[in-house]
This record gives C-alpha cells, structure tokens and sequence, in this order.
C-alpha cells in the first residue's frame, strides 16, 4: 500500500502537514499576534486572521485541502505530563 | 459462517453481512468530511455498519465503520443478548476466568512490513471528523504499551493527531494507565515503546474501552469474554503483543521529553478540544495486511460509534463498583457525554425500607474508579427503564420537585474536558456534582403513584410485542 504512486488527495495531505509544522513551530509567536482570532495558513504564512471563522476561511477557498483554520487561544497551553 | 468470538474484523463483517446490518458502499468517498458525515448519519439513525469500497485519492482502500454503533451489534460482538445487556454484563464481569494469549509465530497483521523511511502515515485513508480537526487523527487506533516495572501490557484506545510521514501525536493523560505507565518512562528517561492495533475484532475494540483495574491485561479480559484466547504476535521492533489479524499495526517510541501541540479534535463533549502539548511517537514500523481495510471510528457532537461503545463498557463497570458497595442499584445508564449524564436505577421496595438510599447512591457513585466522567446523575426506581430516555424525562417530569429533589456538591473534582467548567471560575478539572432524584415520592405523598401509571393492561402489552410483525407495521 505504501509502495504506490502519490496521489493529488495525498500530495495535498502533505502540504497540510508541512502548514501544520510551520504553525507548531511558531505557534509562540502567532498566539501573540492572533490570539481569540481563527487564522488560516497557506504555504507556510498566516494569510488571513479573523474573529469570525466564515470571514477567515474565505482565503482558504479552492486549497482546502491543505489550509490551517484554527481558532488561537489565548492563555498558556497545558502540558497534562 | 462467521460466528462469536469473532477473530478479526473481517469474520465480524462476513458476520454482520450475513445480519443484513452491513452496506458495501461502491460510491467514491471524500476523507475530506464524506466519511464522517455518512457516520454521523449511520449513528443518528442507529444504521448499519459501512464498508467503503473506493476512497478518493487512495486507490485500493477500503474503509470500515460503524460496526459497534448500535447496542444490539455490540451485544452480538460480545456474545450476549442485548437485553439487560448492562446488567448481565456486569453479574459476567465478576465470573470472568482471564485467559492469557496464545503467541503464535506469524499472522495476517505481517503480510506486508515496512520499516524506516519506508514508512508513510499520508498514505493510510485517515479520515477528518470535524471540520477543524486539522490534520486528522486516527480514531480507532488501540494502543499498547508495557509497564517497565510489572511487565503489564496495558491496551486502550485512543486518538493520534496525523504530524507527518511518520509522526503522531498521543492523547496520553496522567489518570490514565497509559499515562501511568509512560510516567514511569519519563522517570527512567526511557523512551516508551508503544503499537497501535487499527482493524482488530470487535470484542478487542470493545474490551480496550473498559476502565479496566490496575495491573489487568486487557487481552487477558479478552480470553475470559470469548472463552479462548486470544492469538497475538510479537512486534517487530519492540517485545508488545498484538492481534495476528489486525488489519494494520503501527509501531513506534514516545520520547519522555519531546512535546507537539495537539488538536484540536472532535470530542465526546460535541465540542471540539483545546490545544494541548502532548508526547509525539516517532513511527519505525508499520506491517499491514496485503489487502487491509482501515478502520474509521467516528466521534463527535452526540452520538456515534464511539459514544455507543464507550457508554456500554463504562456503564458496565459503573454498575458493578457501585453495587458492591450498593447492591440496591438495579441499572446503569449513560445518556450523554461519556458519563456527564447518567441514569441510575434503584431498587423501589430496598429504598422505601432505606431512607436516606439516594443520597447514598449519589456520594458512592463518585468514589468508584470508572466514575471519572459522571457529572449529573439522575436515580429513578427499578420499574423504570434507565435506557429509555423518554422514560426518564418522564420521571423528571411527573416525580422530581427541584426544590427538594436537587443534590449539589460544588467544587467537585471534574474532567479537564467539560467546555462548561471554566464558567464556575475554578480553572480546568472542577466541576459541580449534581444528583437528581426521580424516584417516586414517600407517603403520604404517593397517593398519585399508587392510583398506578396509566397503560394497556400487560398481557395484551406482551400480545402485541408478539403478534406486531403481522399487523403490517
């Protein structure tokens, strides 16, 4: 199952983990920025921020697939262990 | 003809195909939200279970799901009738000879092997549950992990957040026995070896969602239930047993130190959950079927898969630690939420000999182990169904006076998970404990009860039960 080609659906599912990455690794420095607001990122960057989720994710339109939309806490994040 | 105990999930599909309680699904699915909302659908209708046959952009995969959702399928899966299937569960539990697993050299589970890079997660079909779980998790991944000090393999299911080729994340909390036992890893500064089971029989499913004791295998549990033990296999890259059916086994390590954020995810509460750091397994090897079918638990805003399973195991062991201390209580009842809201039934003629019983049930409700998710708790007497919920609202209706009926502990300690607990201004984790009485009221104020519950007479109750299919309904 491995061994087979990489398909569109997949290679998407790739770059939505590299966002993902991209958004861990600097989740410190986006909280300040965006906290309380739903961000969308897109090929690595933030490219749109608001309050309201459906004004957020209009920039993810057509590349849904591999957008970020989260909704950024403020506050610290628990470490449970 | 696939029969109890069912060894791998495929015997349990022939099985459930045989019931007429199975779609082979032809049309191409979306893992984009398609599949998840097909389950939501199956769950809001008590349908039946689904197999995918074609998944978009994963050629050559199946997907399995719903095959617990309803109450009478897990029965089946169990081995027991699906009436008093609380209650005949838990009278079981207390006779169950556990049975060890039997090591076999080599099963399904190995046909195919990869190992290193040769490990791609973004190829298995996971599924996204709700619209902002991003990346997606693997929902019906049980996971194995061995005390360093006893050797116990303690199995549970839980939920890993997809972070790469060969990356998860694992919900692992401190009140858990995986959370226990890695704790003793990050005392050793060990790496925690861990394997995680997607696509194993039913009953494996089922047993892994029991709040087991300390110290007890679940595969041990597994051999009492079916009778026989259970045939595991040695993993590749650790000394973890699994099922030699499994459809798929991940194998990996977790770092005592290295933390990723996690979430947020689709939870039982029906809300989604909030971020969190959490210990990342770092996947070395992933061995599958040839043909292997992925296996997809929905879980969500209720109900689903997952709430049915869960509510079953937890209201069995609830019954049977409340009784040993309260032999009064007849029934236990999830309704909602894991445990947040729960129905109790007592015995009518023990509690008019035994003031005070309510008030008893309510304090010991919250001392046994499997309590940790009981939140709001409604007792109502054993000649009500604690499973029916029209019932219930019934006896909230009709036998409760929230002026007398209401028992509040404030300030109880809760689960991190309920989004309503930060309003009481205690933080995460404090919650009220709230217990309704619903049991008919004492004399001198019965007189209504005693004039009886207006219904047809019985037998012409149990006539019709018999004779309903030739009526034409």
């Amino acid at each position: 199952m491995f061994e087979r080609e990489v398909t569109p659906e997949q290679r998407e599912r790739q770059k939505l983990l590299e966002n993902r990455a991209w958004l861990d690794k600097n989740f410190e420095r986006i909280q300040k920025e965006y906290a309380n607001q739903w961000i969308v990122i897109l090929d690595g960057r933030v490219v749109s921020h608001d309050s309201e989720v459906e004004v957020a994710k209009r920039s993810a339109e057509g590349r849904e697939g591999e957008a970020v939309l989260m909704r950024i806490p403020a506050g610290a994040i628990p470490t449970p262990m | 003809m696939a029969k109890f105990p069912f060894r791998s999930m495929r015997d349990w599909i022939d099985f459930l195909k045989e019931q007429g309680q199975l779609i082979e699904n032809k049309e191409e699915v979306d893992l984009r939200g398609e599949v998840a909302a097909i389950s939501r659908k199956i769950a809001l209708n008590s349908g039946p279970a689904v197999l995918h046959t074609a998944v978009k952009g994963y050629p050559g995969w199946r997907i399995f799901s719903d095959g617990l959702t309803t109450r009478q399928r897990a029965a089946w899966a169990l081995g027991v009738s699906s009436e008093g299937i609380v209650t005949n569960l838990a009278n079981r539990m207390t006779r169950l000879e556990k049975q060890k697993p039997v090591l076999v050299k080599d099963g399904p589970c190995k046909e195919l092997r990869f190992f290193g890079d040769q490990v791609d997660l973004i190829k298995l079909p996971i599924a996204f549950t709700g619209e902002y779980d991003i990346p997606p998790f693997i929902t019906a991944g049980i996971s194995n992990i061995r005390d360093p000090e006893t050797g116990w393999q303690n199995t549970g299911i839980r939920r890993f957040q997809l972070k790469g080729k060969s990356h998860l994340n694992n919900l692992v909390l401190p009140f858990q026995h995986e959370g226990i036992i890695y704790g003793k890893y990050i005392k050793k500064s060990q790496s925690a070896p861990i394997a995680i089971v997607i696509g194993a029989d039913p009953l494996y499913n089922l047993i892994s969602l029991m709040p087991a004791p300390d110290q007890v295998d679940e595969m041990d549990t597994w051999g009492a239930f079916a009778g026989t033990p259970l045939e595991v296999v040695k993993c590749e890259t650790s000394d973890l047993l699994v099922p030699a059916t499994a459809e798929i086994v991940i194998e990996g390590e977790m770092d005592p130190k290295e933390r990723a954020l996690e979430g947020p995810f689709s939870e039982f509460t029906g809300f989604y959950s909030g971020l969190r750091m959490l210990p990342v397994i770092h996947v070395k090897c992933v061995t599958m079927r040839r043909d292997c079918i992925y296996q997809n638990m929905y879980m969500a805003v209720p109900t689903s898969e997952a709430h049915n399973m869960g509510h079953l195991m937890n209201e069995v062991e609830l019954l049977r630690q409340i009784k040993e201390f309260v032999p009064e209580v007849k029934d236990v009842a999830i309704l909602s939420s894991w445990g947040m809201m729960t129905a109790i039934s007592v015995d009518k003629k023990a509690k008019a000999r035994k003031p005070g019983l309510v008030n008893k049930i309510a304090v010991t409700v919250k001392t046994v182990k499997a309590s940790p998710f009981v939140k709001n708790v409604i007792v109502v007497d054993d000649d009500v169904d604690a499973h029916n919920v029209h019932e219930i609202l019934w006896c909230m209706s009709v036998k409760f006076q929230g002026q007398k009926d209401i028992l509040v502990i404030p300030d109880f300690p809760g689960t991190i998970f309920d989004p309503s607990e930060p309003y009481l201004g205690k933080g995460p984790g404090v919650t009220s404990y709230t217990v309704f009485d619903c049991t008919e009221k004492p004399p001198p104020y019965d007189e209504a009860y005693k004039r009886g519950v207006a219904q047809p007479k019985e037998n012409y109750r149990k006539l019709v039960e018999e004779k309903w299919g030739l009526y034409g309904f």
